[in-house]
C-alpha cells in the first residue's frame, strides 16, 4: 500500500515543473481498526490528509489553518474570528454571495469555526462534488477580496454574535472575566470573539494583512475525508494549490504564566437565575502527560449523573443545578474550569466549600477502579461517537494534526487513557488542583 | 452508491427496524413510544415527561445511582426526548456491552420502580429548569411565542408543563401514566450500527415480549385556530444588548398535498445562508448574526417561525422588516432562481440525513411515527424536484396568513412596547415581566 502511495506522489510530481505543487507521500497510520489515514505534503509546505471510507456517499474536505486568536496582538483581539467571517464574502471571482450560492446547490453543508489555535473552514458534500468545494477555498485561501461596504456590514455581524454570545450571556461574560483574570501573559487571555472596542477598531487593511500572513499554503492543513477517488483529489489539490506561493509565519513568543500566589475572588452582577461560581485554576496543555489525566478525573467528579460530586451536590443533596468542569485541548497551557449554579436560597459560598472538599481529597487519596473504569468508558463512547460521520472524522484528523502533530491522535489519546491508573489522577490533581491558586468568580443575580 | 436497505420486521404488533452498520463498535437503540405530551391530562402538563424521566430513574431492584453506575460502566447512555407526539428514549453503548444494556433499558421501560422520592426530585428540577429559562432569552421567547400563537390549543401548551401542572401530578398519575404509555399498540423499536437481524430479534424476543396489549392510543387534536391582526409580546427584560425576535404564524401539516411546495419555499425564504431572509437581515444590513424560518411538522397546522436577535436599537426596524418581507413572499413569491437553487440544495443534501445508520434509523421511525408515506424518506428528492415555482408560490400563499402574526420580542417594554405596537397591523401589545411565572 505504501510502495503504491509513493508512487502515486512521484507521478503527480513529474505533472508539473512548479517546485512548490511537487507531491510526497509523508506516511500511512491506523485511524481505528479498519481505516487508514494516508500523510501528503506540497513542496510549498502544505500538508495533506486523506481517508477513503465508503461508509456513505458523502466526503468531508475541511481545510485546517494554524492561526486563531493566540497569534493575535494587543488592540487587534478577534482578528482571527474576523477574517473566518470576511472568508465567505468573496474574491474576484467568486464575488459576495457565490460562495455560498455554489455550495449550497450541490448540496454542502458547508461553515466555519475559529477558536484559540485553528481556524477550520468546511465542507460536506455529496460525493462527486469535492471539486467545487476545492475551487472554492483554494481561491480564497489566496485571493479574498473584500470592499469597504461589505467589510462594516460584517462588523455588525461579529457584533451581534458576540452580543449572543457574551454579552447577553451570563456564563459567556464570567468565563471571559475568569479567564483574563487568571491567564496574564497567555496568549489565551483574551476571547476568541475578540474584545468590543477592538472589533469596532478594526480596518480592512488589519484583516488583508492578517490574511496575507496566515493564510498560506505552509501554515494550513487539508482534510478529505470519506466516499472520493484519492487519485483525482491529489490531482485537483496539485493543480489547485502548487502555484501558492508560502509565507513567513511570525515567530511566536511565549512567556510563561507567574504562578498565582493565592486566590483571587471577583464578584459580578449579572442578570442570572440564581447564584453561581466559575472557578479557573492553570491548566496542562493538551501535549502534556497530565492533560488526559486531568480530563479523566474531571470526568470522574463532574461528567453526567453518576460522577462523584455531581451525584452528591446536584442529583443527591439538590444544593446546586448545574455542575460541570472542563479542561480544554489547547495547544499552550490553559485552564482547567469548574463552573457550578445553586438553587435558590442556596448560598455559593457553601457549595464551594463542599466542592473544595471533593477536590481536597482527590489531592489526598486515589480515586477508585471502579469510577476510573466508568470514565474511560465514558470517554470511549464519547469518542466513538463523534467518529460517526464524515466530518467528525475529519474534524478528530485536522484537530490532531494541527494541535499535536499526531495525525491519528484520537486513538492514541484514548489508549493513554486506558493507561492510566489512580496514581496518575493523583499526581495531576496535585500537580493543578491547589485551591490557592485560583481564580473565584462569584456572580449573584442582578 | 446503494446504501443497505433497512431491515424491518414486527414482534408482538410493534415495528423494529434495523440500520447495520459495523464502521465503528457501536449502537444505537431506540425504543419509541406513540403519544407524547398531547397525552397529557388536564391541569397535568408535563405528566408524559415527567413519567419519561422517571422511567430512567430506577427499577424496582436498581436505584437511580445505581442504574447511573450501570450505564457509566458499560459505556452507555440513555437519553429521554419528549415532544408532543411521542416519547423517545435513545440509548447509545460500547458494542461489546450491548446484551445487558438492552436488558436493562427495557427493565427501565417496562418495570420501572416510579418512586415518590424520585417523583419530588424531578419535580424539583423541573421546577429549577424553568427558573434557569429566564435567563436563556431564546428559551423564553420560544415558550412566550407557542403559547401567544396558539392560546389554548394543545399546541400553546408547553411539553414540559407549567409550575402549577407540575405540583398537581401525583404518583398515582404518573403509575396511570405509565401504563398508559407502555403497551404493544404504542411500542416502536429500533437499533442501528454494530449489530445484526438475528442478534437484534433475539434481544427484542428476550426484553420486549409480552408488554401488555393495548390498542394505539390517538393523540388526534382539533385544527388549530388563531386571531385575526398581528399581536404583540414584549417579554420584559432589561439591560439587554439585543432582542430575541421571534415571529410565529399557522404553518403546515405533514400531511398536507402542499408540503413539498411549502418545504421549497420555507427555505428559500429562510432555511439556507442565501435566503431571502439571511441575505436582507444579516449580509446586506449586519442586523443579526443568526436568522432562519422553520416548520414544525405534525398532524394539524403547527407552527411557521421566523427568528433573529438584532440589537436593541434596530429590533424595530428589523420586525418591520420581517414583516415586509414575508408579506411580499406570500404575494409575490419566490423568484424562479430561488426555487430553482432552493429545489438543488434540498435534494443534493438529503445524504447528510442518511449518511450514518443512526440518522437513517431516525428517518424511519419518524416516518412511522407520523405515519408519513414514502415521499418523506424514499421519495423525498423526487418530491423535492417536482416542485415548480408557482407551487412553492400557491403553497406560501394558501398557509401563511403575513397579517396574522404572532410577535414575540425579549427587551425592555419601555423601548420596545410603544414602536412596535405602532407597526401596521398590529391589533394587540402585551408586556409580561421576564420573571413571570411559568
Amino acid at each position: 500500500m505504501t510502495k503504491t502511495a509513493s508512487e502515486l506522489a512521484r507521478r503527480l510530481s513529474r505533472t508539473t515543473r512548479r517546485k512548490g505543487a511537487k507531491v510526497s507521500f509523508e506516511g500511512e497510520d491506523a485511524f481505528g481498526p479498519d481505516l487508514r489515514v494516508r500523510r501528503w505534503r506540497l513542496g510549498n509546505g502544505l500538508r495533506v490528509l486523506t481517508l477513503v471510507d465508503r461508509a456513505a456517499p458523502v466526503v468531508s474536505f475541511q481545510t485546517w489553518l494554524g492561526v486563531g486568536s493566540r497569534r493575535e496582538t494587543k488592540g487587534k483581539t478577534g482578528l482571527a474570528h474576523f477574517c473566518e467571517h470576511l472568508m465567505f464574502l468573496g474574491t474576484e471571482r467568486f464575488p459576495v454571495g457565490e460562495i455560498d450560492r455554489r455550495l449550497e446547490e450541490v448540496g454542502a453543508e458547508h461553515n466555519a469555526a475559529t477558536w484559540t489555535d485553528w481556524t477550520c473552514y468546511y465542507e460536506d458534500l455529496p460525493s462527486g462534488e469535492l471539486g467545487v468545494a476545492m475551487e472554492l477555498e483554494a481561491d480564497r485561501l489566496a485571493n479574498l477580496d473584500v470592499q469597504q461596504e461589505q467589510f462594516e456590514s460584517e462588523r455588525e455581524v461579529v457584533l451581534s454574535e458576540r452580543r449572543d454570545r457574551v454579552d447577553d450571556d451570563v456564563e459567556g461574560q464570567a468565563s471571559e472575566v475568569l479567564w483574563s483574570t487568571l491567564l496574564r501573559r497567555s496568549p489565551y487571555s483574551h476571547p476568541t470573539i475578540g474584545w468590543e472596542k477592538d472589533i469596532r477598531g478594526y480596518t480592512l487593511d488589519d484583516c488583508r494583512d492578517f490574511h496575507r500572513t496566515w493564510y498560506a499554503p505552509n501554515n494550513a492543513t487539508l482534510v478529505a475525508v470519506g466516499d472520493l477517488d484519492e487519485e483525482s483529489f491529489l490531482e485537483s489539490v496539485v493543480a489547485l494549490y502548487g502555484a501558492l506561493a508560502p509565507s513567513v509565519l511570525p515567530v511566536e513568543e511565549v512567556l510563561p504564566e507567574p504562578t498565582l500566589r493565592k486566590e483571587k475572588r471577583i464578584e459580578m452582577r449579572l442578570p442570572a437565575s440564581g447564584e453561581k461560581a466559575f472557578l479557573g485554576w492553570h491548566g496542562p496543555a493538551f501535549s502534556d502527560p497530565d492533560w488526559a489525566a486531568i480530563n479523566l478525573l474531571s470526568e470522574i467528579l463532574f461528567g453526567g449523573r453518576s460522577a462523584r460530586v455531581y451525584r452528591e451536590l446536584v442529583v443527591e443533596e439538590e444544593l446546586a443545578t448545574e455542575l460541570s468542569g472542563s479542561i480544554p485541548p489547547f495547544a499552550l497551557p490553559s485552564v482547567f474550569e469548574v463552573t457550578l449554579a445553586v438553587r435558590p436560597r442556596r448560598k455559593v459560598e457553601k457549595v464551594v466549600e463542599r466542592l473544595d472538599a471533593h477536590l481536597e481529597r482527590v489531592r489526598r487519596e486515589p480515586v477508585t477502579d471502579d469510577e476510573l473504569e466508568r470514565a474511560k468508558a465514558r470517554l470511549e463512547l464519547g469518542l466513538l461517537s463523534s467518529l460517526e460521520t464524515a466530518n467528525g472524522k475529519g474534524d478528530q484528523l485536522g484537530f490532531y494534526a494541527q494541535v499535536t502533530d499526531e495525525v491519528g491522535g484520537a486513538f492514541a489519546r484514548l489508549d493513554e487513557y486506558r493507561a492510566l491508573g489512580p496514581d496518575d489522577l493523583l499526581r495531576a490533581a496535585r500537580r493543578f488542583l491547589d485551591p490557592k491558586r485560583r481564580v473565584h468568580v462569584r456572580v449573584l443575580p442582578s | 452508491m446503494t446504501l443497505p436497505p433497512v431491515v424491518r420486521f414486527e414482534h408482538e404488533g410493534a415495528p423494529v427496524f434495523l440500520e447495520e452498520s459495523h464502521a465503528l463498535p457501536l449502537v444505537d437503540f431506540v425504543i419509541a413510544l406513540r403519544g407524547g405530551a398531547l397525552l397529557d391530562p388536564p391541569g397535568k402538563g408535563g405528566l408524559t415527561r415527567m413519567t419519561a424521566r422517571l422511567m430512567r430513574r430506577g427499577t424496582k431492584e436498581l436505584k437511580s445511582h445505581e442504574v447511573d453506575e450501570a450505564f457509566a460502566r458499560l459505556g452507555g447512555r440513555l437519553s429521554v426526548s419528549i415532544s408532543r407526539s411521542s416519547v423517545r428514549l435513545h440509548g447509545a453503548v460500547l458494542a461489546r456491552n450491548l446484551e445487558p444494556f438492552v436488558a436493562l433499558v427495557a427493565q427501565l421501560v417496562r418495570e420501572p420502580a416510579l418512586r415518590s422520592d424520585d417523583l419530588a426530585r424531578a419535580k424539583r428540577r423541573i421546577l429549577d429548569e424553568l427558573r434557569m429559562l429566564r435567563e436563556d432569552d431564546h428559551g423564553l421567547a420560544d415558550r412566550h411565542l407557542r403559547s401567544l400563537l396558539f392560546r389554548d390549543h394543545a399546541y400553546g401548551a408547553p411539553v414540559g408543563g407549567t409550575g402549577a401542572s407540575l405540583r398537581a401530578i401525583k404518583r398515582a398519575d404518573v403509575l396511570e401514566h405509565h401504563a398508559r404509555m407502555v403497551r404493544r399498540g404504542s411500542l416502536v423499536l429500533g437499533a442501528s450500527g454494530a449489530i445484526d437481524p438475528a442478534t437484534l430479534e433475539r434481544l427484542v424476543r428476550t426484553h420486549f415480549s409480552g408488554l401488555p396489549r393495548g390498542e394505539r392510543v390517538s393523540t388526534h387534536v382539533p385544527a388549530p385556530k388563531i386571531p385575526k391582526g398581528r399581536r404583540v409580546l414584549v417579554v420584559d427584560k432589561k439591560d439587554r444588548s439585543q432582542t430575541q425576535l421571534g415571529l410565529g404564524m399557522l404553518g403546515i401539516k405533514a400531511h398536507d398535498p402542499l408540503y413539498f411546495p411549502f418545504v421549497v419555499a420555507d427555505a428559500a425564504f429562510g432555511g439556507t445562508f442565501t435566503s431571502r431572509l439571511v441575505d436582507e437581515v444579516r449580509a446586506k444590513r449586519g442586523w443579526s448574526y443568526g436568522a432562519s424560518s422553520q416548520i414544525t411538522v405534525a398532524h394539524q397546522r403547527e407552527a411557521w417561525r421566523v427568528w433573529s436577535h438584532p440589537s436593541v436599537e434596530n429590533a424595530v426596524a428589523c420586525t418591520a422588516l420581517e414583516l415586509d418581507l414575508i408579506e411580499g413572499f406570500v404575494a409575490e413569491g419566490p423568484k424562479r432562481s430561488e426555487v430553482a437553487q432552493t429545489k438543488r440544495f434540498l435534494a443534493n443534501s438529503r445524504c447528510f440525513e442518511e449518511d450514518t445508520a443512526a440518522r437513517r434509523l431516525d428517518l424511519h421511525m419518524s416516518t412511522e411515527l407520523f405515519a408519513l408515506d414514502d415521499a418523506h424518506v424514499n421519495g423525498f428528492r423526487k418530491a423535492i424536484r417536482k416542485v415548480t415555482r408557482d407551487a412553492a408560490h400557491e403553497a406560501f400563499a394558501a398557509r401563511i396568513r403575513p397579517r396574522d402574526v404572532a410577535i414575540v420580542a425579549v427587551g425592555s417594554a419601555k423601548e420596545l412596547a410603544g414602536p412596535l405596537g405602532a407597526l401596521p397591523g398590529v391589533v394587540d401589545v402585551k408586556v409580561v415581566r421576564h420573571d413571570a411565572s411559568l
